[in-house]
């Protein structure tokens, strides 16, 4: 083959995933916009009644679910992700964080199928017994997903606190401050767009999180009222329902999966912004 | 036009730039067939980058401009129809760092070779003669297939000029070859360059004034990207035309 | 009254250590579980019996068969396009719009969440094209969700390859495709294997995206037509309606540890990697 030939291939190979990317976001919007617009956005978007068989699509209940289940994890994902990352980066002894770094990072090779299915054997009957409720809950999907963004957290907070110059350190501790000190009014602010970063990818992680939500959040159809009522999240919904469901049916899923994608995007789009602005 | 260049290589009016930066200034001249041609200056002179020009490395430079023109023989070397493939099986190059690939050394000798379309009963031969002629024969001959990059420093870049050779050039460049090697393996290099002479061009450049007075026929100066002086070795070394020549052979130059 | 800071420091310290254990517990705890609970029931006939009554009894054979078909799929068909992309990414082009736009694809899909993929899984392949529920399907589906992995790990080999081979190539007259093919993709091997070895780990725990595109068929698949019930997903119903709890162990056991077993193997090869070329 030809030099340009090559070339041409090349490009052809390289195009995949930007392609890849249009015919997804195509095919979403071709099946989910119609519905969407036919129902009426605000409708769509804003009405906490879903009753497929009387062909009425709101998914506003399962909006305000999604975010608070993200929220909820943000709560206990972010605090435990950055703890462990200052620790390992700034703390930590070289042999130990060579051996703890990967290891935390296994907890991201865990499948998703797992987590849900502890969270139900373990999680669910704690929150029954203890706080009430049926125990399949919100509260149950934001603790699982909480866990779940800990290694997106960990690992690019890591990073990012790697980045920061050593020279900062030894500048800060040379007046005398003590290492903590050092690390909030120094290294961490120096390291402020990274960690917005993993924070964002930590929450675009949460919002996608299908299986281990289904298993553990209860799927209910009406917006909570606490964080012991089972819920239906974005994800959920697509999932639990897309086996069984045809014609206008199937397209609302498509449509709840638009809503998912955009949200999806704008949170991909600003962890791209953030970090190129560094 | 159809009266051939006396020269194996001549260069015309060659500037070179890297961006905004020129690294070489209106520099001509010839170099003749066989003869170990030298080429000294203090870092950035444009002496490497001479090299470069000459068997179109400098393809690989992103936004350098070149004006000037230059040829091997008949063929004009920067013309854009050229065959740089051709070209650069034609003139090979030596770098000041031994970089064997990391194959076998039998591997590395043959691979130009095999490319360019040599049968492949003759692969063995080639890099035996490769070797002899460097003279590295008789260290590796029995292990020809470990790792190239088990050999010592000065080995390596003995294999590195086999495996030029074994490509049958004309012209080799030398870009300060033994700059990273003790007295011993240099003094190895320079004969085998000795005895390379009678079958090649062979360039050499060097910042040590020493060896190109010891290995070259012909010198050449050059100072921020110009040509100084060029000449005899003997007589630019014993008695140069230019004060700023005199100033680096006998090393007062800042 | 102001705290001394190396008192406030120990005490904030002590509690970031303590989070970090928390977390680590949380890894500990998952792995021993699993292992306690489903290594015993894992034998040889477990892995070659194909499963009885629902899965009830039996093995998993059926479902190692469909996991490694889909998987294989998916790779065969993501490797070519991901190191295609890399190579084109590192060795054809200068950085441009056009570098930009394919890096920025491979991100975006990056963060594509499973059930929307496996949602375009199913209107395109599923659907559009017409392959069914099938090996075909899920195959084609995954090998777009671990692309991203793939370009991304390939493109660091590739750049971790030095500089003066390809000078040293040029300069023996070899094109720059036969430099790629016989110098600087070999040189990558390594760093490409890591990547395709962490896309398998991936695909392997991968559910939601296979539950809408593979199917749960319990048969052994013989074609890419045929459906097929990978270890994941056949976790996922064991767990979720409830069949078999000890089979359900047993299935996450080889699931995980054939996973973290990859992952494991990825970084002492990345590790083996660095420690070359620095």
């Amino acid at each position: 083959m030809s030099p340009k030939g090559i070339e041409r291939l090349l490009l052809a190979l390289a195009l995949s995933s930007v392609g890849s990317l249009a015919l997804i976001t195509f095919f979403i919007f071709w099946e989910g916009l119609p519905l969407i617009l036919t129902t009426g956005p605000g409708d769509f978007l804003f009405s906490t009644h879903w009753a497929p068989t009387k062909d009425r699509f709101g998914i506003g209940a399962m909006i305000v679910s999604s975010v608070v289940v993200t929220l909820g994890a943000l709560v206990l994902g972010v605090p435990l992700g950055l703890a462990c990352a200052i620790v390992l980066a700034e703390f930590a002894p070289l042999r130990l964080k060579q051996l703890l770094k990967p290891t935390l990072e296994l907890l991201a090779g865990i499948p998703s199928v797992v987590y849900g299915f502890l969270g139900v054997l373990w999680l669910v009957p704690l929150i029954r017994e203890h706080l009430g409720g049926p125990g399949l809950s919100l509260l149950a999907a934001a603790l699982i997903l909480g866990i779940m963004i800990l290694p997106t957290i960990i690992s690019i907070s890591i990073d990012s606190l790697g980045a920061v110059p050593d020279l900062y350190r030894d500048g800060s501790l040379a007046l005398g401050a003590t290492r903590w000190q050092t690390v909030t009014r120094v290294v961490l602010p120096a390291a402020r767009s990274g960690i917005i970063t993993a924070i964002i990818l930590g929450m675009g992680r949460a919002v996608g999180e299908t299986m281990a939500v289904i298993m553990v959040a209860g799927n209910a159809l009406s917006l909570p009222a606490s964080l012991l009522d089972p819920v239906r999240t974005l994800t959920s919904n697509i999932a639990l329902e897309l086996g069984y469901a045809s014609g206008r049916h199937r397209e609302a899923l498509f449509a709840t999966g638009v809503v998912l994608f955009v949200i999806i995007m704008i949170l991909n789009l600003t962890a791209a912004a953030v970090t190129r602005r560094r | 036009m159809n009266q051939s260049p006396p020269d194996k290589i001549r260069v015309e009016e060659l500037s070179f730039w890297y961006g905004g930066l020129k690294a070489l200034d209106r520099v001509s001249l010839s170099i003749r067939a066989h003869e170990i041609f030298g080429l000294m200056g203090p870092a950035k002179s444009g002496k490497s980058t001479l090299l470069k020009v000459l068997n179109r490395l400098c393809d690989l430079i992103p936004e350098a401009r070149i004006e000037g023109r230059a040829w091997l023989d008949d063929l004009e070397i920067l013309a854009p129809e050229t065959d740089v493939v051709a070209l650069r099986r034609r003139v090979g190059l030596v770098l000041s760092k031994p970089t064997p690939l990391p194959r076998s050394i039998y591997e590395n000798l043959v691979l130009a070779p095999r490319l360019a379309g040599r049968p492949k009963e003759e692969l063995p031969a080639v890099a035996e003669e490769a070797l002899r002629a460097a003279g590295l024969w008789g260290e590796v001959k029995d292990r020809l297939h470990d790792s190239a990059l088990r050999l010592s420093g000065g080995q390596q870049q003995r294999l590195c000029l086999a495996r030029t050779l074994a490509m049958q050039p004309e012209v080799i460049l030398l870009d300060e070859p033994t700059s990273g090697l003790d007295p011993i393996s240099t003094a190895k290099i320079e004969e085998t360059l000795f005895q390379l002479k009678s079958r090649y061009t062979i360039i050499l450049v060097s910042n040590n004034t020493k060896q190109i007075a010891r290995a070259t026929d012909r010198t050449a100066f050059l100072l921020m990207g110009r040509l100084i002086e060029v000449g005899e070795t003997s007589q630019v070394f014993t008695v140069p035309r230019d004060q700023r020549t005199d100033d680096y052979i006998s090393g007062r130059f800042g | 009254m102001r705290l001394d800071p190396r008192v406030s420091q120990a005490v904030v310290l002590s509690l970031l250590w303590a989070l970090t254990g928390f977390t680590l517990l949380i890894l500990i705890v998952i792995i021993v579980n699993i292992s306690v609970e489903g290594l015993p029931r894992v034998s040889l006939s477990f892995l070659t019996q194909p499963p009885h009554d629902m899965g009830r009894s039996g093995g998993i054979f059926s479902t190692l068969v469909a996991t490694a078909f889909i998987t294989a799929l998916a790779i065969a068909v993501a490797t070519p396009l991901g190191v295609g992309t890399a190579v084109y990414l590192t060795e054809y082009t200068r950085e441009s719009w056009l570098t930009r736009l394919i890096r920025f694809g491979a991100e975006c899909l990056a963060g594509v969440p499973s059930i929307i993929l496996g949602l375009f899984g199913f209107v395109l392949f599923v659907l559009k094209l017409g392959f069914g529920w099938s090996v075909l399907s899920g195959g084609l589906t995954l090998a777009i969700m671990v692309l991203p992995i793939i370009i991304r790990t390939s493109e660091e080999a590739i750049k971790a390859v030095p500089e003066e081979y390809r000078v040293v190539c040029c300069s023996l007259g070899l094109s720059r495709w036969q430099t790629i093919a016989r110098i600087v993709l070999p040189s990558a091997l390594p760093g490409i294997t890591t990547g395709v070895m962490l896309s398998v780990g991936r695909s392997l725990g991968e559910t939601a995206v296979l539950l809408f595109t593979a199917g749960a068929a319990l048969r052994t698949p013989v074609s890419l037509f045929d459906s097929g019930r990978t270890m994941a997903v056949h976790f996922y119903i064991l767990a979720r309606e409830g069949i078999s709890l000890p089979n359900a162990y047993a299935t996450a056991a080889v699931l995980m540890f054939s996973i973290l077993g990859l992952n494991l193997a990825a970084y002492t090869l990345m590790q083996r990697l660095m420690r070359r070329f620095s």
